[in-house]
């Protein structure tokens, strides 16, 4: 069975879809599956270009395939008899993120037409699919609410759980992840000055925009925290990675209304790390049961520093929350295995 | 390669003469060519050319349908007459192919065509093409007598008629600025064929004279010369409009008393009843001897012209894409007045004498005044005409200029075929046809596939 | 690219995209499918005139219609045309070549090639024969730009052995039947090692034929999958190589082993573009293709070994001078 995995890609950029993509095609020949990815170019600016390329991607030919993973907009267009569609996200600008009020500058001057376009060729293009998954209860919604089609949510695994054994805390709260505004790094430093000095805090991930990681330093400098902080802004290697998190006594996760779990909160959880986050935190959600699986809390330096605090100062307690997050997790059932099973059902 | 033809097949057409021609010649060159009537049945009448082997009208049957989506290139004869052409319209634009232009000036086929076929109305047609403040105003010129004039000018419909051919061939280079800024595929010149002694054995007593599409079929015999009188003659043939200028003829002839004297006025051919009485009354004033002869057989208007000494082909204004009067008149090796204007104005000047419309009547004096003197240069000149006309008029060249330009068409296919169905992916997303959005879709295939 | 077979065309383009970013370049592959078939390759032509590469500040396009890709900065090395519609045209695997529509098709796509050809700011080659058939066909100049091997340097010549060997899939048009019923020609005790994966029924038909001939000691056939390591070995301590194809586009890859290893090549008057590198005589044999003239230059090679040796030198040599390594195409890529 030659299984190809259909994903779009924007020129020298390399993201989390990107790694899915890699892990799955990886994952699917463990599996005894050929697998191979194809790698659709778009280019979402202008937007006045965005119809060529849904056109690009409608009119392509494929042959030797005996099934389609398709998981992006436009790439999901593909035409293919048999076509399993992952959605990891459709083109949020025509959607959920299209506000009438305030519309988005670069839009092309109709704007109307062409949002009209994409959801007419993403009904059709779901209306052609055998399966059609989402990548998050969040996506399941957008597509229930927007294109009133049901998707069957199936979580992405992580990609190296082997990676994410656990281990014993050394004293600090861990916080990984894309480090950007979005992300709110900044808020758990200003938590940090309203905690213990015991209290240690990692945060460490590639930064994104010219300024953050610069920033960042300022703010923890300002804030007087600058010796209880380590800051690791770059992009790390899986096995860094989870060196961090395996020796963390906890994990901060704080992504406002993040769609899925979270990897950094998945992986938290496959090393048994208790989790903080914070009530906007949107799908993370989902693995934080305050007081049984970490701390939820609002999203203010004070409360953070509450919940900061409280993981610091009882170690045993705090190592509880995180194997009942291992878990909870675990109860998901989101494996790579059960994953390529549900896809080539 | 195989080509489908829709045409008038009747003899009453002049049209269909030609292409009568072209299919033979077609298919002398190992083509496969299938013959689709576009006449309506009472234009049809009983009378066909050969090459109209009853195998298809234009209706659109499932067979039809067939053998079109089969055909390598589809060739539509259009003339400016719905009777005769009514199937190229109803045809051409859902199987697009090339369209032969014998009009620059449709109206009169678009207009009795929406007559007849319900469904489609020339006001939207002339708005969609020219737009709603030239569709306003036809009731107006409908109302007083200007329709042909107004349409002339705002709406000849020549555009409608080759917005959706793949190439278009013309038979004159005046009047193909329209052509060019309205067709999306080659639009080539070639002359129109002609073969003078291809129907001499044609039975005289068949068929009608006058023809619809405005130009006359004739029989080509070279019969004796009528010498009812020691006048000379100058003929008129056609269907008698204003644009044949007969009026300008009469007032010539009657300029001064040596022509007067010298020369008669010939008119054949269908004229209304208004139009004959002022023509007449005309020439009495003028002292002119005018014979309307009205309809004719074909034989009697060959032989009308086999006795003329002098053929007027004055035209003004000039709507024709070709004239099949001046060819036939150059073929009979006469010698011929034309207006210096459209088709006529591209005929060389060694084998037609051309008068400025602007001074048609001092002009036409002068040859008449002195043509005797220049009698033996106006018989060389009328061989000159036959001979040229001869070479140029030639169904073969003809045939193969279709082949030529076919394939070229043929060359296009892919990419159109192409551009259908992305069109079709476009309009089902809800995309329109003008739509802003179109722009950067087809800027990157411009550069390949124009 | 077609998903799921893999092959020279692939390598091409991974092995230089290795050798830029080695070089400091930061490169993304992109490969888009792509089916011949007559009835949708104006609608894939038109998906690869809206890809969008904006973003690099190079395109360098192989397999057609990657050529159509539109950028500002575009360069092309062009591996094959759509052959059926170009040197294939007629050949008798495409039945309906002439039919009316077909006979348009070829037009039109001949002439959306020519345009987009003309995009390019050079155009590059494989080989003579493919520009060659630019000139013809499209009325383009290009210089050939031979790939080299990814990794040449672990060829060596180890030893000179008894063994002419074949390394490549084993399929019909490589012709590896026509070395085996050479051998049963010989009268040397030179013998012929045939490696490589294939078509199964031609394998049998080649084990059938050593067979009957009786040539099982003297013809090894190892059909199965070989790694590298495993090629190397086999190609630095032969005495020569054979490369048999009916009517190839470029020299190939095995010649080209051969010419590092220095070893002589043996091949055919037909082979298509493996003279390019073979002079014969020189540094390899270009022999009619029948067993017999095949034979008689498998003796030679295993007589005079001397000239053998000295061929293979000569092989070596030549690859300098038609200057198939990396830096040469990086550099004149990038120009």
């Amino acid at each position: 069975m030659n299984v190809l995995i259909v994903n779009n890609m924007a020129p020298f950029v390399w993201g989390g879809a990107e790694e899915l993509a890699v892990h799955l095609k990886r994952n699917l020949e463990l599996a005894d599956v050929s697998a191979e990815i194809l790698r659709i170019p778009f280019q979402w600016e202008p937007t006045a270009g965005i119809t060529a390329q849904m056109l690009l991607c409608r009119r392509l030919e494929l042959t030797n395939v005996d099934r389609v993973i398709a998981l992006k907009f436009p790439a999901y267009l593909i035409r293919h008899h048999e076509k399993v569609i992952w959605c990891l996200h459709q083109f949020r600008q025509a959607y959920d993120m299209f506000d009438p009020a305030a519309p988005d500058p670069a839009m092309v001057a109709n704007d109307a037409e062409l949002l009209r376009a994409i959801a007419t060729a993403d009904a059709e293009a779901f209306g052609e699919a055998k399966a059609i998954f989402t990548n998050s209860p969040v996506t399941a919604d957008r597509l229930r609410r927007f294109n009133s089609i049901d998707g069957q949510v199936l979580y992405p695994p992580v990609n190296d759980p082997e990676r994410f054994g656990g281990g014993e805390a050394e004293g600090y709260i861990f916080a990984g992840g894309r480090v950007n505004s979005m992300k709110r790094q900044h808020l758990l430093l200003e938590a940090l000055a309203f905690t213990p000095p015991s209290v240690r805090l990692v945060i460490a991930g590639p930064p994104e925009g010219a300024s953050t990681a610069d920033d960042l330093a300022a703010r923890a400098e300002e804030l007087g925290v600058a010796d209880r902080v380590t800051l690791d802004l770059r992009l790390l290697d899986r096995d860094e990675l989870a060196e961090w998190v395996n020796g963390a006594s906890a994990c901060a996760y704080l992504p406002r209304d993040e769609d899925s779990l979270g990897y950094v909160a998945m992986e938290a959880a496959t090393a048994g790390k208790a989790l903080i986050t914070t009530a906007d935190a949107g799908g993370v959600l989902g693995l934080v049961d305050p007081g049984v699986t970490g701390w939820v809390t609002e999203p203010s330096p004070e409360a953070l520093a509450e919940a900061m605090a409280a993981s610091a100062a009882d170690p045993r307690a705090t190592r509880r929350r995180g194997l009942a997050a291992r878990e909870r997790w675990n109860a998901f059932d989101i494996t790579w295995p059960r994953t390529v099973e549900r896809l080539l059902a | 390669m195989r080509l489908a033809v829709v045409t008038p097949v009747s003899t009453r057409s002049a049209i269909a003469r030609s292409t009568d021609l072209v299919v033979a010649a077609l298919r002398a060159q190992d083509h496969d060519v299938l013959v689709v009537r576009a006449d309506n049945d009472l234009a049809v009448g009983v009378d066909r050319f050969d090459m109209d082997d009853g195998a298809m009208d234009w209706t659109p049957t499932p067979e039809l349908i067939a053998e079109l989506s089969a055909a390598d290139a589809i060739v539509y004869e259009l003339g400016d007459n719905a009777a005769f052409h009514a199937g190229c319209v109803k045809l051409m634009t859902t199987f697009p192919g090339i369209v032969v232009l014998h009009d620059f000036y449709l109206a009169n086929l678009y207009n009795g065509y929406c007559h007849l076929h319900p469904g489609v109305t020339l006001d939207e047609l002339v708005e969609g093409r020219y737009g709603p403040d030239v569709a306003a105003a036809l009731p107006e010129v409908v109302a007083d007598g200007r329709f042909q004039s107004f349409m002339a000018d705002e709406a000849p419909m020549t555009e409608v008629a080759v917005e959706a051919a793949r190439a278009a061939i013309c038979h004159a280079h005046w009047g193909t600025e329209r052509v060019l800024a309205a067709c999306g595929g080659p639009v080539t010149v070639m002359p129109l064929p002609y073969d003078a002694d291809a129907d001499t054995d044609a039975d005289p007593d068949m068929g009608v004279a006058v023809d619809l599409d405005g130009d006359l079929d004739l029989d080509l015999r070279d019969g004796p010369s009528e010498t009812p009188s020691e006048k000379r003659t100058i003929v008129t043939f056609g269907h008698v409009n204003r644009n044949k200028r007969a009026r300008s003829v009469i007032r010539a002839l009657g300029a001064d008393a040596t022509v007067r004297a010298r020369w008669r006025y010939l008119v054949v051919g269908p004229i209304d009843p208004t139009e004959r009485a002022e023509l007449t009354a005309l020439a009495d004033q003028r002292n002119v001897e005018l014979v309307c002869r009205g309809e004719v057989t074909r034989a009697e208007l060959a032989s009308a012209i086999a006795g003329a000494d002098l053929v007027s082909c004055l035209r003004y204004p000039a709507l024709e894409a070709s004239s099949a009067s001046a060819i036939e008149a150059m073929l009979h090796r006469k010698p011929i007045a034309v207006t210096d204007t459209g088709f006529y104005a591209e005929l060389p000047d060694e084998v037609v004498v051309k008068i400025d419309p602007e001074a048609e009547i001092r002009e036409l004096h002068e040859l008449l005044l002195s043509f005797d003197a220049r009698a033996p240069h106006l018989a060389q000149q009328g061989e000159r005409a036959r001979e040229w006309a001869l070479a140029t008029f030639d169904p073969d060249r003809y045939a193969a200029g279709i082949v030529e330009l076919a394939e070229q068409v043929r060359a296009q296919e892919p990419a159109s075929a192409a551009l259908t169905r992305i069109g079709r992916d476009l309009a089902g997303w809800g995309v329109a046809p003008d739509s802003p959005l179109l722009g950067p879709v087809l800027a990157p295939l411009d550069p390949v596939w124009s | 690219m077609v998903p799921f077979v893999h092959g020279g065309a692939r390598n091409i383009v991974d092995w230089l995209a290795t050798k830029l970013t080695e070089h400091g370049h930061q490169v993304e592959t992109v490969l888009l499918p792509h089916i011949d078939h007559p009835d949708v390759l104006f609608d894939q032509m038109a998906a690869f005139r809206w890809v969008d590469l904006s973003a690099a500040d190079r395109l360098i396009c192989f397999r057609p219609p990657a050529h159509h890709v539109p950028h500002d900065n575009k360069v092309l090395w062009f591996i094959h045309h759509i052959r059926r519609f170009y040197d294939l045209w007629g050949a008798s695997y495409f039945p309906d070549s002439d039919t009316t529509q077909l006979t348009g098709l070829r037009d039109a796509l001949v002439a959306a090639d020519n345009a987009a050809l003309g995009e390019a700011r050079h155009v590059f080659t494989n080989s003579r024969i493919v520009s060659d058939r630019l000139a013809t066909y499209n009325g383009v100049d290009s210089e050939v730009l031979y790939p080299p091997l990814f990794d040449p340097s672990a060829y060596q010549p180890v030893e000179r052995n008894d063994e002419i060997v074949a390394v490549c899939r084993l399929e019909h048009h490589k012709r590896q039947h026509l070395l085996v019923e050479a051998m049963a020609h010989t009268t040397t005790p030179v013998t012929l090692r045939l490696c490589g994966t294939g078509n199964s029924g031609y394998v049998e038909q080649l084990r059938d034929t050593i067979a009957c001939t009786a040539l099982a000691d003297r013809v090894i056939l190892d059909d199965r999958w070989i790694d590298d390591d495993e090629k190397v070995n086999v190609v630095n301590r032969c005495l020569a190589a054979a490369y048999v194809p009916e009517n190839e586009d470029s020299y190939g890859y095995p010649s080209l082993e051969a010419a590092h290893a220095a070893k002589a090549v043996l091949t055919t008057t037909d082979s298509g573009g493996v003279p390019e590198l073979i002079t014969d005589g020189e540094n390899g044999f270009i022999a009619e293709p029948t067993p017999e003239a095949l034979a008689d230059a498998m003796d030679q090679l295993y007589l005079d070994r001397v000239r053998t040796e000295r061929m293979g030198e000569a092989n070596r040599e030549r690859v300098g001078e038609l200057q198939i390594d990396w830096d040469h195409v990086i550099e004149r890529i990038l120009a």
